[in-house]
């Protein structure tokens, strides 16, 4: 999916509208999404199975899911995967319904502590992966493989406009505050506001401020581009298409991200789209589609169903130091996030 | 310093000193006028920046009112948890404003302000530091809050970056229908704020005209826009300028420094005034153009005038003072000038005829000194000095020229006896009347009808001193052409002189040296004239003697040859002999040609040859002429009275005959006397006379051919006539000369010259006549060339009266007839 930005979520809303009024005639659910992020084949097995259809609505950024929610106020969704972070706002905005989970039994089998990674996510959300957020880059094409936050962010002259960065406040704020020492989470101005600098100062080197396709057009593919920040998972997908994408978890550490399936509050088929999170956690389909897409799976019972080799992939299973450098987002105070907002907004706009 | 040179200064002086003042007067204009114009364009520039701040402003609230509706707008400002505002709707409204900025770069600023004054969302391309984000004691911020307005404009000095900057603010009152319902009132939830940058009005700055356009609030302080070393320079002299003044639009000169401006000014805005300065140096640039201009024409006119005024001068005063100058200094030169060249009516004109009179008087007196010295004052002759220049001259002449030249030396016999017995007085007048009579036999003032050749025009008498004169005949043919004249000078001297109321006989002695056979030089033939002068003197006097004593011989064979040709002419010695002329073709004779013959009573019959000569030198030539004419006339009608066949009498002329005005006259009256008819008449002319005067000729021709005479040209191919000159006269006859036609058979070149005139003369239409013919091959040739008819002893030989009328009467009897026409 190459759509970027605005043009993608004007696009969506129309179609979502759309989606919405037919849904209730012909079964059709619709799915706010990211794109890449379910096995193709475990959708046909559930419209098979109940004869419902599943229609996609792609983001490629939580900021644009966001900004997007917020122009409709939260209409035209039915079901969406949502970070952990933006579950409370979205809940406070009122764009997500409460979760029936006796109506998805398959849900038990999600470990419990992915439940409470963040603020209402016990009520509002079934956890779907996990992972982190690391470098994909081209071994091929650096001189040295990237090992830390610096690399990206303060890069060598030959990457000038050869990396691509996600339009993304909170990822792009909180590895840079990483890179300079701080937490991803810093409420100080001056950190942030130093944060803000060192975007600006990595400006000249970023190609765009958008998230690389996972397929053969991908510019890590083509080698227009020779590193990006991404997400653990879809880096493993693009090495299966080109096996010199190498991806890496830079030493000052992560971001630790849960995603979680969400109702939406003004969905009408809040039961067809808990029947459809129930389907995704039985453990054969959560093994299946967690093996399509390289992340770790919530889903304790799936787990076991994977085979030994991909439970012992340090990018999908990070080590115990890792997740120990690594850290979740957590939500900033008003003016600590103005402040964000501001100094990443002079920075992708 | 020549009046030249003072004419020019002065004429400098007068014409330069309006010229200046006028080319002062206009530059001075012209400047004021470049000044005037720098201002009002000044102005002008001011002006175009107002409207562009208007325009600007203008746009600015209509973009403000447009942002502030955007539903991203509305939405944000009807989120009321901040948390929620900044977390989920700050970035999408950043990216929106991120996006009007990108159109409008001067947008620097947009920023949402709560209602309580709040900076919630600030958009800004750049980070910009923020001085606070509690902007409710703001000035805007009151005044929009303050004055209920729906939107508010501001000029200020941003505090964020200290630079001036137009604040739009916009009002936004909405009601949450999503909450609270259709019925839900609007409640203001806040104030889109646009800060813009003043930049269009830096760029107006820049314009390469040279004006300086600064930019200050109401109190005159600079904004500092664009700021550079001569803005703030000129920010201080106009804040002070304008503090003190009010009025502003007026021009006026400020100094900045070393520098001079032209400074106006105008309100472009509230707080906002426009000022534009003009570097003095810039106009004084086109002033100083305009100043070289002027300058220039006014050069150029000074010039133009005082060269024309110059020349006008000159040609009134200095071209005449010069020529009089230049006069004379010819007469100091001893040039003596009859015109100064200057006609003209003033007082120079006047000047200039006095000088001429003066020069001529001068002219008068030098020539009366010149005559004094060359001349005798008693006679009035040339005196020896006179004389011998004369002489050397008359020698020189001869010894290029080849001539003749005879000096008579003349003294009085008695002189001294009448000066003895009548005293000197009588002795002066002798010798004037002996001059007299001297001067009318050299000039031939005396002799009337004579022929010019007696007198020639140097001939002169001049006066020695005492009784001897000398008569100087520059160019003689021979030498006893001088005896002729002395012969005259004696007899006119032997003539009695009356003196004091008797009469005195004096006669004369005269020696005579000729050059070149008595002396090669002037010298020589003084002395030797001398010489042949007292010789005759001791022969007795009254007789005059050639130092050569050879020549007292022929000189006096000469004149009895004269005397006798004059009797002869008187008495019945000359006869006339006919040559018949036989037409060629038919070999009848057609033509007699009268030949002049002298039955010399001791010497037997004589051709012309040995007496013409001395006709024409003493003048008898025309009185034998004439008797010739009228005596062919009268025998040419003799014979047709006697009934003999007509045939045309020819008739020479003599060169001194034709050359007589009366000429014709005389030919017609003796025709007349004769009673013969004209045509057969025909006068023969020689080529030299006729072509002598070719008009004269021309006339006389056709006047005779009037008369019904023919007329022949004799001897044609010996003189250089040509063929135009031919066919001009109205000749008749052409008579080929005999020394072309004795040579005919021999030479062909004669053959083809025969052949040719004949061939030209038919052209002509002339009767050609060959003399001379006396062989038979001679008379074949010319048959053959086409000759009409022949003359000569082949056929012929002159004939006695008697034997040319049996001839005629005869006819073709005679046996060269026959030789003629076979």
């Amino acid at each position: 999916m190459k759509l970027s930005g605005l043009a993608v979520a004007a696009a969506v809303a129309l179609l979502a509208a759309a989606g919405a009024a037919r849904a209730s005639a012909g079964e059709e659910l619709v799915f706010f999404t990211w794109s890449e992020y379910i096995d193709p084949e475990v959708v046909a097995e559930f419209e098979s199975e109940t004869g419902a259809r599943v229609k996609f609505v792609y983001y490629e950024s939580d900021d644009l899911r966001t900004r997007t929610l917020a122009e409709s106020d939260g209409r035209g969704y039915d079901l969406m995967i949502v970070n952990g972070l933006n579950l409370a706002p979205y809940v406070r905005r009122g764009w997500l319904a409460p979760l029936a989970f006796d109506s998805m039994p398959n849900t038990a089998h999600v470990e419990p502590r992915w439940r409470d990674a963040f603020p209402d996510a016990r009520t509002h959300g079934t956890p779907f992966f996990w992972g982190t957020l690391g470098i994909a880059y081209r071994r091929d094409q650096l001189a040295t493989p990237p090992a830390a936050w610096r690399d990206l962010f303060e890069p060598a002259p030959d990457l000038r406009g050869r990396i691509v960065m996600m339009r993304s406040t909170r990822d792009l704020l909180g590895m840079a505050l990483k890179t300079l020492g701080f937490s991803a989470n810093s409420v100080a101005a001056d950190e942030i506001e130093r944060a803000g600098a060192l975007l600006l100062a990595q400006k000249p080197f970023v190609m765009s401020y958008s998230y690389v396709a996972l397929t053969e057009a991908s510019v890590l593919v083509t080698g227009k581009a020779a590193a990006a920040i991404m997400y653990s998972g879809d880096a493993l997908m693009l090495k299966d298409i080109d096996d010199r994408i190498e991806y890496v978890v830079p030493r000052e550490g992560s971001n630790l991200w849960v995603d979680y399936l969400a109702i939406a509050a003004s969905s009408p088929r809040k039961a067809l789209a808990a029947r459809f999170i129930d389907f995704l956690n039985r453990p054969e389909i959560a093994a299946r589609n967690a093996e399509y897409l390289h992340y770790a799976s919530p889903n304790a019972a799936a787990l076991a169903l994977l085979p030994e080799e991909f439970r012992r992939d340090p990018i999908v299973f990070p080590g115990a130091e890792v997740l120990e450098r690594s850290e979740a987002y957590r939500e900033l105070p008003p003016r600590a996030m103005k402040r964000a907002t501001a100094a990443v907004a002079r920075v992708v706009n | 310093m020549s009046l030249r040179a003072k004419l020019v200064a002065l004429l400098i002086a007068c014409v330069s000193a309006p010229l200046v003042a006028a080319g002062w007067l206009g530059f001075s204009q012209l400047r004021e006028s470049i000044e005037r114009e720098a201002a009002t364009g000044a102005l002008d520039v001011l002006n175009q920046v107002q409207l562009r701040a208007m325009a600007h402003r203008e746009s600015m609230l209509a973009d403000v009112r447009l942002f502030a509706d955007s539903p991203l707008v509305r939405n944000y400002l009807l989120v009321e948890d901040e948390r929620d505002r900044y977390t989920l709707h700050a970035e999408g409204l950043l990216a929106l404003f991120a996006s009007y900025q990108r159109a409008r770069p001067d947008y620097y600023e947009i920023r949402l302000l709560l209602p309580d004054g709040y900076e919630d969302v600030r958009s800004t391309p750049r980070p910009m530091p923020n001085v606070t984000d509690e902007e409710g004691a703001s000035e805007l911020f009151r005044l929009i809050a303050d004055s209920g307005e729906e939107s508010v404009s501001l000029l200020r000095r941003n505090p964020d970056n200290g630079e001036p900057a137009l604040y739009v603010a916009q009002r936004i009152e909405l009601a949450d229908i999503a909450r609270f319902g259709a019925s839900a009132k609007p409640v203001l939830r806040g104030y889109l704020v646009v800060t813009s940058a003043l930049d269009f009005l830096a760029v107006e700055r820049r314009r390469g005209d040279g004006l300086e356009l600064l930019y200050t609030d109401a109190a005159g302080v600079s904004w500092g826009l664009g700021a550079n070393g001569v803005e703030r320079a000129l920010a201080g002299e106009v804040g002070a300028s304008t503090a003190a003044r009010g009025a502003r639009e007026a021009p006026r000169r400020i100094a900045v420094g070393d520098d001079e401006y032209l400074l106006v000014g105008r309100e472009l805005a509230p707080d906002l005034l426009g000022f534009a300065a003009l570097p003095a140096e810039r106009m004084h640039d086109a002033a100083g153009r305009l100043a070289g201009l002027v300058a220039l024409v006014t050069a150029i006119a000074i010039v133009i005038t005082a060269a024309l005024l110059f020349r006008v001068l000159s040609a009134l005063l200095l071209d005449p003072l010069h020529k009089l100058g230049r006069a004379a200094r010819a007469v100091g030169r001893g040039e003596l000038v009859e015109s100064v060249g200057i006609a003209r009516g003033d007082e120079i004109g006047e000047l200039a005829r006095h000088f001429e009179e003066m020069s001529g008087n001068l002219r008068q007196f030098r020539e009366r000194a010149h005559f004094l010295a060359h001349h005798d004052t008693l006679t009035g002759l040339p005196n020896r000095r006179l004389f011998r220049e004369q002489l050397d001259h008359a020698v020189a002449h001869a010894r290029r020229a080849g001539n003749g030249v005879a000096v008579l030396f003349i003294d009085l016999d008695d002189f001294k006896r009448v000066n003895d017995t009548l005293g000197h007085q009588a002795g002066d007048e002798l010798l004037q009347r002996t001059a007299e009579r001297m001067l009318e036999v050299v000039r031939g003032t005396d002799w009337v009808g004579r022929d010019a050749c007696e007198a020639h025009d140097g001939d002169s008498v001049a006066r020695l001193g005492g009784d001897e004169f000398i008569v100087l005949l520059p160019d003689i043919a021979v030498p006893t052409d001088a005896a002729a004249v002395a012969q005259r000078v004696l007899d006119a001297l032997s003539r009695p002189f009356p003196l004091g109321g008797h009469e005195f006989q004096v006669g004369a002695s005269v020696g005579i040296t000729t050059f070149p056979g008595d002396g090669a030089s002037a010298e020589e033939l003084v002395r030797n004239g001398d010489a042949a002068m007292y010789h005759a003197k001791s022969l007795g006097k009254g007789n005059y003697q050639f130092y050569d004593a050879n020549m007292n011989e022929a000189a006096r064979e000469r004149v009895r040859l004269e005397g006798a040709l004059r009797r002869a002419l008187r008495g019945d010695e000359l006869v006339l002999h006919y040559q018949p002329q036989y037409d060629v073709a038919s070999g009848e004779i057609v033509a007699f040609e009268a030949l002049v013959r002298w039955q010399h009573p001791e010497r037997g019959l004589l051709l012309p040859g040995s007496f013409i000569r001395v006709a024409e030198e003493s003048g008898l030539v025309r009185d034998l002429g004439q008797w010739v004419l009228d005596r062919a006339c009268r025998q040419a009608r003799e014979w047709r009275d006697a009934g003999l066949p007509p045939v045309r009498m020819c008739v020479n002329v003599s060169n001194v005959q034709f050359k007589d005005p009366h000429f014709g006259d005389t030919v017609e009256r003796t025709i007349a006397e004769s009673g013969l008819d004209p045509t057969s008449l025909e006068i023969e002319l020689t080529e030299t006379s006729v072509m002598e005067s070719e008009s004269r000729s021309k006339a006389l021709l056709s006047g005779l051919k009037r008369l019904g005479v023919t007329v022949a040209m004799d001897d044609f191919g010996t003189g250089h006539s040509s063929l135009a000159a031919l066919r001009r006269l109205p000749l008749d006859v052409l008579k080929i000369d005999r020394s072309f036609v004795r040579d005919i058979e021999i030479d062909s070149d004669d053959d083809a010259i025969v052949a040719a005139i004949v061939s030209m003369g038919r052209t002509l239409g002339l009767r050609l006549v060959a003399e001379g013919v006396e062989t038979h091959a001679q008379l074949e040739r010319i048959r053959a060339c086409g000759c009409h008819v022949a003359q000569g002893f082949l056929l012929a030989r002159p004939l006695t009266p008697q034997d040319a009328r049996a001839l005629l009467a005869g006819r073709n009897t005679a046996p060269a007839a026959q030789a003629a026409a076979g």
